[in-house]
């Protein structure tokens, strides 16, 4: 990050090889949608390229770049609410047949769907620690609050996610909801 | 902001507030409760339907697939800092929109070298009288004396003294 701070174009590159994938695929849970996440994770490294000297040896760099890309992701969620296109999230796997493809698909659009629901702290807390499998402890750092806290919206996230979810895993495995 | 829990002896509560926070994959659990947690889940037949209903909700989140990653977003995320200079240079044509902006900027440059060598190589004048006790002018080389001597006259100064 010094050598980013100074100008090494070298270094920032790296830095993308390195975290751009993971950035886009946390920036793309949070907001919704492919286009608005890969202006998110542009916006972040602009703001990487030209706030290095922010960065503080004290923190990990993944952390700060989550912590950077979750604030470009809320600025852009402030602007609009994402729209929810199923076939642009959902994976089928070609093996299954026409109904278990058309379950899986409403499945997906519903947890989708489900997850923009929550709370943007709860949501954030569940995909860094979900799907980005960050620890308990960097993900409190990247949203700020202690592990208790993290813990406490992991909680009301996934019962909220139950909730909103309720039926959809029998309907997914072929039986009653 | 951040600090682990303080745990001292693993519980039933805190395994039931593990499955709730975290889900029942034993890898997202704190590394340092993982070992004694996962022996009470797998053991205590009482955490059996809170396991299950954690596995089933991340079983749900699941099927959500990851997003791939695009190869032409790293491209356009690397030429930022190039952008970022483009830029400068684009600020640069709004300042001097009659040509390629080097040239005035060269032009510049040249003319305040010239300032600098001229200035050390130009003697220093000295104007003394009663009211100015001293004064440093500095006047152009090609006829220092004549200079001095009319900025002398003018200001009414008595003594006039030149270093050479």
């Amino acid at each position: 990050m010094p050598r980013i701070a100074e100008g090494d174009a070298v270094a920032y590159r790296a830095l993308v090889d390195r975290h751009a994938d993971r950035l886009l695929a946390f920036a793309e849970r949070l907001v919704g949608d492919r286009a608005s996440a890969e202006d998110v994770v542009q916006d972040a490294y602009l703001a990487v390229w030209r706030s290095a000297a922010r960065w503080s040896p004290a923190a990990k760099v993944s952390t700060w770049l989550y912590r950077i890309a979750r604030n470009a992701a809320l600025d852009r969620l402030r602007r609009r609410r994402p729209t929810v296109d199923p076939e642009s999230v959902v994976l089928i796997d070609p093996a299954d047949g026409p109904e278990r493809q058309l379950s899986v698909r409403q499945t997906a659009a519903a947890v989708r769907e489900a997850l923009d629901g929550l709370p943007e702290r709860q949501r954030t807390a569940i995909v860094l620690v979900h799907y980005e499998r960050r620890s308990g402890a960097d993900a409190a750092d990247i949203l700020g609050v202690s592990v208790e806290a993290l813990e406490s919206l992991l909680a009301r996230g996934r019962r909220a996610l139950k909730a909103a979810l309720q039926g959809r895993r029998a309907d997914l495995i072929g039986g009653e909801p | 902001m951040t600090g682990m829990p303080a745990m001292t002896e693993m519980t039933m509560d805190r395994v039931r507030a593990l499955l709730a926070a975290y889900g029942a994959d034993p890898g997202h659990w704190p590394e340092a409760e993982r070992a004694a947690a996962l022996c009470l889940a797998e053991t205590d037949p009482g955490l059996a339907s809170e396991m299950a209903e954690a596995s089933a909700l991340d079983g749900l989140l699941d099927v959500l697939p990851a997003p791939a990653p695009n190869p032409a977003l790293r491209v356009r995320l690397k030429a930022i800092p190039d952008r970022a200079a483009l830029r400068w240079a684009d600020r640069l044509t709004a300042f001097w929109p009659f040509g390629a902006p080097w040239r005035p900027a060269a032009g510049l440059v040249a003319a305040a070298l010239v300032g600098i060598v001229v200035g050390f190589a130009t003697p220093e004048a000295v104007v003394s009288d009663g009211e100015w006790s001293e004064a440093t002018i500095t006047v152009a080389a090609y006829d220092p004396v004549a200079a001095v001597a009319a900025m002398a006259s003018g200001a009414g100064v008595g003594t006039l003294e030149i270093l050479q």
